[in-house]
């Protein structure tokens, strides 16, 4: 199963492809797309993330083409 | 006519005359409103040569086309003129409610020539202009100044009001001009402009609404994008978790792609508005520390905790929002208990760094007092700060000495000193006068190769984004007719903006590339730069907040500018007319006798020397040719920056060609 993730680069972006998705097995959730990018405790608590384009909690299944977007903090402006 | 009314007010100060002049709608088309009507109208107006400071220079305060016409995020207006900062092509711009205001008297832009032989201010309704005598405000600061004025002009509506203050009336040149009770169009210069005429106001209380063609469409726009940013809920990570995720960024040598950044870029800036990234800055190698000499070694996170987010956030007692933004990043701090005011405008993100790091300075009370002096003074705290910094490695290395600080110990993160210095340069007392002007023409005044500790481009100091870190942003530090601007582009705006999605000329960025890219002075990123500032032309003539065009593809600008005119323009034409106003305030620059060349900015902020640790260790930039992969992409020489023949004629801007 592949979703699309937008993924900040100070995570592990190396799971997620040229074209921007991540393979996941069925049945993954949020917390699994988490665990490939590497994300640790507590910078865990700090994350802001929608999926498709909603603020879900982090233990929900995803299913096939989902959109993940994890905000990206961004400095300038 | 749609979305402007073709008429633009022209007030003759000498004279004390006010006249209207029809403006033809093809200049619209050609220019849109808001800066690119400013750089037309100034072009044939200000004669070649003119003193920045003397009569014949022209102010204009102009709308956007988009402004008023039931748009989201467009309630900004342009202050146009020649800058006595730089001597170049001079704006600012600002929110608040004088945008519609304007537009609300029946005329697209106000425009001032002459000087005037006693303060005065102009007032405007729906049934004229008149200059009124304001020799009563000449020395009261923008607040007092602003509270009169509505009192003076009160009517069933509440007047807007612009308008100087002290440092503003003593012609300096880092002064900037007031709305909305200490909101500033900052730089350029514009206030000095606004003090030599001895213009201490401008009070509109119209109430016109200009036609919009397909207000259906646009109510539809908005609804749209609007409930995407409403819905956003505030933040819900605590402020000290900023400087956390801020030394993050600096783990990671790839750039990725953002997304839809929209609904959280909101959910931020609701919460913390542009002081959401006070501490994070300086953590993620964003922010300038210690007159760009420095890094967050210099200034680490007990220095600037006190500036983070949420402890700024603890003196907030309202928010606000400009005219037309569905977003509200603006705060009101309780200042009573550390300064003689009440309250302030919560503190942009510049002025805290320009205040804070780039001193050494961690004391935000101190920050707080600060920006509320200098927004009743109209000063630019950018500004400010840099010339402080500048004045304090001057003391430090004994350029300036106590004798000549008139016993200030100007030593890095002395609050009591640079709270004194700031005080001193409103003033125009002692060596605040020396000040007053920027670091530039400080250390030609100083000498003993003070010019090394001016952080300047062109003259105006550089904003609170370091070109070692994002050299999108150093570039057009250099190349902008403006120099030393941060709101026009940078590699993250490019990021940001999402224009590939409206434009495929525009190159789509992969989902994952080198950092190491970005500080190459490739043809890629001089063809990234020139779409931003091409971008960012359109936004200002069309009076649209650059946080919206921040917030992705999903703003309609576009869509909008057809709506709201009739027009049936693409993307890309409409990018086109950004060149066109781009290439035009360059020419005025090259009729000024401006040797772009001269505008590149202080060698210290592209690395040389390298810093020797933090995030930007050993970084150094090949600005010049930067500087020639803009020109190239954007169809000026790039040997010396001037447009081109080709581009000139392309553009249809052979009228200006003297």
């Amino acid at each position: 199963m592949k979703v699309k993730v937008f993924s900040p680069a100070y995570f592990n972006i190396d799971k997620i492809d040229d074209d921007g998705f991540m393979e996941l097995n069925k049945g993954a959730t949020v917390n699994d797309v988490f665990k490939k990018l590497k994300i640790k405790w507590p910078i865990r608590r700090f994350i802001v993330f929608t999926l498709n384009g909603k603020q879900i909690k982090g233990n929900c299944v995803l299913k096939e083409n989902d959109v993940i977007n994890i905000f990206k903090f961004v400095s300038g402006g | 006519m749609k979305g402007f009314w073709g008429k633009i007010l022209y007030v003759d100060l000498t004279e004390g005359i006010c006249t209207v002049e029809q403006i033809e709608d093809q200049v619209y088309e050609k220019y849109l409103s808001g800066v690119g009507l400013g750089a037309y109208i100034l072009h044939k107006k200000i004669p070649k040569g003119a003193d920045p400071l003397g009569p014949d220079n022209v102010l204009g305060f102009v709308s956007g086309i988009l402004t008023g016409a039931g748009t989201l995020f467009t309630g900004r207006w342009m202050a146009v003129c020649k800058s006595p900062l730089t001597g170049t092509w001079g704006d600012a711009n600002c929110g608040g409610n004088l945008a519609p205001a304007i537009k609300q008297c029946g005329y697209d832009g106000i425009f001032f020539k002459g000087i005037s032989e006693k303060p005065v201010y102009l007032y405007v309704d729906n049934k004229g202009a008149s200059l009124k005598d304001a020799s009563h405000l000449w020395g009261k600061d923008a607040v007092e100044t602003e509270e009169i004025v509505m009192e003076e002009c009160k009517t069933k509506k509440s007047p807007a009001v612009a308008c100087i203050g002290e440092a503003s009336e003593n012609l300096s040149l880092i002064s900037g001009i007031s709305n909305d009770k200490g909101r500033i169009a900052a730089r350029s210069g514009v206030g000095a402009v606004m003090g030599s005429k001895k213009l201490k106001a401008v009070a509109l209380v119209g109430t016109k609404s200009v036609n919009c063609h397909n207000i259906d469409e646009a109510k539809e726009l908005s609804k749209t994008f609007g409930s995407k940013i409403k819905s956003a809920k505030p933040i819900p990570i605590p402020g000290f978790a900023m400087g956390i995720l801020g030394n993050l960024m600096t783990k990671s040598n790839q750039v990725s792609d953002m997304g839809d950044p929209a609904g959280m870029m909101s959910s931020m800036f609701k919460k913390w508005g542009t002081g959401s990234m006070n501490q994070m800055s300086v953590e993620s190698g964003d922010a300038p520390i210690k007159n760009w000499t420095g890094t967050k070694y210099d200034f680490p996170k007990k220095m600037s905790k006190s500036t983070n987010p949420g402890v700024v956030g603890k003196r907030e007692v309202k928010k606000y929002h400009c005219n037309a933004c569905p977003l509200g990043c603006g705060g009101i701090c309780k200042i009573d208990d550390i300064s003689p005011y009440k309250e302030t405008h919560r503190p942009e993100y510049e002025t805290v760094l320009a205040l804070g790091g780039l001193s050494l300075n961690k004391d935000l009370k101190s920050i707080l007092y600060l920006n509320e002096l200098l927004n009743r003074a109209t000063m630019d705290s950018i500004s400010t700060g840099g010339t402080v910094a500048f004045a304090i490695e001057c003391y430090e290395n004994g350029i300036l000495t106590k004798e000549d600080t008139d016993g200030l110990e100007l030593t890095w993160g002395n609050t009591k000193a640079i709270v004194s210095l700031v005080e001193k340069m409103i003033k125009r007392e002692g060596i605040g006068d020396l000040l007053a002007d920027g670091s530039k023409i400080a250390a030609q005044k100083i000498g003993k190769d003070a010019d090394a500790y001016a952080i300047h481009a062109g003259g105006q100091e550089l904003p609170m984004h370091d070109s070692r870190n994002d050299p999108g942003f150093g570039m057009h530090y250099s190349v902008e007719p403006t120099p030393g601007r941060h709101t026009i582009g940078s590699f993250l705006y490019y990021g940001g903006f999402q224009l590939w999605q409206k434009d495929d000329t525009l190159p789509k960025p992969p989902a994952k590339y080198p950092r190491s890219e970005h500080f190459v002075p490739s043809e890629l990123n001089g063809i990234k730069a020139v779409a931003c500032s091409n971008y960012k032309m359109v936004i200002d003539g069309s009076g649209v907040c650059l946080f919206a065009a921040n917030l992705g593809a999903s703003f309609p600008i576009f869509r909008y500018l057809n709506a709201v005119t009739g027009w049936d323009k693409t993307p890309h034409e409409y990018l086109e007319i950004g060149r066109r106003v781009q290439t035009l305030r360059q020419m005025f620059n090259i009729r000024e006798g401006i040797d772009p060349k001269s505008l590149i900015s202080n060698k210290r902020a592209n690395g040389e020397p390298k810093l020797n640790k933090g995030h930007n260790k050993d970084i150094s930039l090949d600005m010049d040719k930067f500087m020639e992969v803009y020109w190239k992409s954007i169809g000026w020489n790039i040997k010396t920056g001037i447009p081109t023949k080709e581009s000139i004629r392309e553009l249809n801007l052979i009228e200006f060609v003297r």
